[in-house]
């Protein structure tokens, strides 16, 4: 497809292919962008399921801004790293998957944050009711799937 | 000195090694043991950075567990690694310095334990870190975040 194969030729994507340091450079940022989006909805989540139970939900929210930038940079790195070498990563079925399993988990946070989080402040005994406890679950599922995905891009 | 080559004919390593899906499988276990880990890390070192103050640190303290768990998955995930190719990584400079940083995380938890800890139990919500605790906070998350560069880089410093 052309629009694959002008992005490979970008100088960007040039520079991530071929350079010494390009490519694990951006890999390595990919990483530590991973570890803290992954690790602050993983850690969120696992609150709802009602570990921790003297933390406060409200106030742990503000934790997610971290998150955000984390997915900021993972969304940069991970365009560098995919124009890199576009026309296979366009059609590589673990990177597919990938892709949607972290839109799939952006929109279920977002529809989180705007429903059932909206009443946290009700929640008696800061306790999640068992509606939000099951997204939880479902999430934690799709952002480790997400992960797996990720690692098996480099398999296939 | 260490006998890597009795490390690499062990059954542990034999058994990585024997089947292909071992590896992966331990990747991803390794990726998700340091997403638990930075996760409940980052929110208790960027509270007592002064970050989101209406958190409680005596609360967000409790996440303690999941940093130990996290690091639990990956440090016997990581010796499956060094048994299936102790010699790879015996002489891998990355490696090296992974090891060498997580050694420092060590210490500078003995430090936060004998110093902040009693501080940090006693912390509610809206209250003011030391400045020992902000650094302690900050070279914790460096540290970890080096721990992580190093451990990406290995298959390109060979």
């Amino acid at each position: 497809m052309e629009f694959l194969s002008t992005l490979e030729q970008s100088a960007l994507a040039i520079w991530v292919a071929e350079s010494l340091w390009g490519y694990p450079l951006v890999l390595t940022l990919h990483a530590i962008g991973m570890a803290f989006v992954v690790g602050i909805l993983l850690i969120f989540y696992l609150r709802i399921l009602g570990f921790a139970p003297e933390v406060s939900v409200i106030a742990l929210q503000k934790m997610m801004t971290i998150a955000v930038w984390a997915f900021v940079v993972n969304l940069l790195s991970g365009s560098a790293l995919f124009i890199a070498d576009a026309s296979r990563f366009f059609f590589q079925i673990a990177f597919q998957i990938k892709f949607f399993l972290i839109v799939l988990g952006l929109v279920l946070t977002a529809v989180f944050k705007k429903t059932m989080l909206a009443n946290a402040a009700d929640w008696p005994g800061g306790v999640a009711p068992v509606n939000a406890r099951i997204f939880a679950v479902v999430s934690l599922l799709i952002w480790i799937s997400a992960i797996t995905a990720g690692r098996l891009i480099a398999y296939l | 000195m260490i006998d890597l080559a009795a490390i690499e004919s062990s059954w542990l390593g034999e058994f990585v090694r024997a089947y292909a899906w071992v590896f992966p499988t331990l990747e991803t276990l390794h990726f998700l043991g340091l997403c638990l880990l930075m996760g409940a890390l980052a929110v208790m070192d960027f509270r007592l950075l002064g970050y989101a103050k209406a958190l409680a640190p005596s609360a967000v303290e409790k996440f303690t567990p999941w940093v130990v768990f996290g690091f639990a998955i990956n440090l016997v995930t990581g010796i499956m690694f060094f048994c299936a190719d102790p010699f790879r990584y015996y002489y891998n400079d990355a490696f090296r310095l992974k090891m060498l940083l997580i050694i420092l995380t060590g210490l500078n938890l003995v430090w936060f334990r004998f110093t902040v800890h009693g501080e940090m139990q006693q912390a509610g919500e809206g209250s003011s870190t030391s400045v020992q605790a902000k650094i302690i906070a900050a070279l914790s998350l460096i540290i970890w975040v080096g721990v992580i560069a190093c451990g990406r880089m290995i298959p390109y410093v060979e």
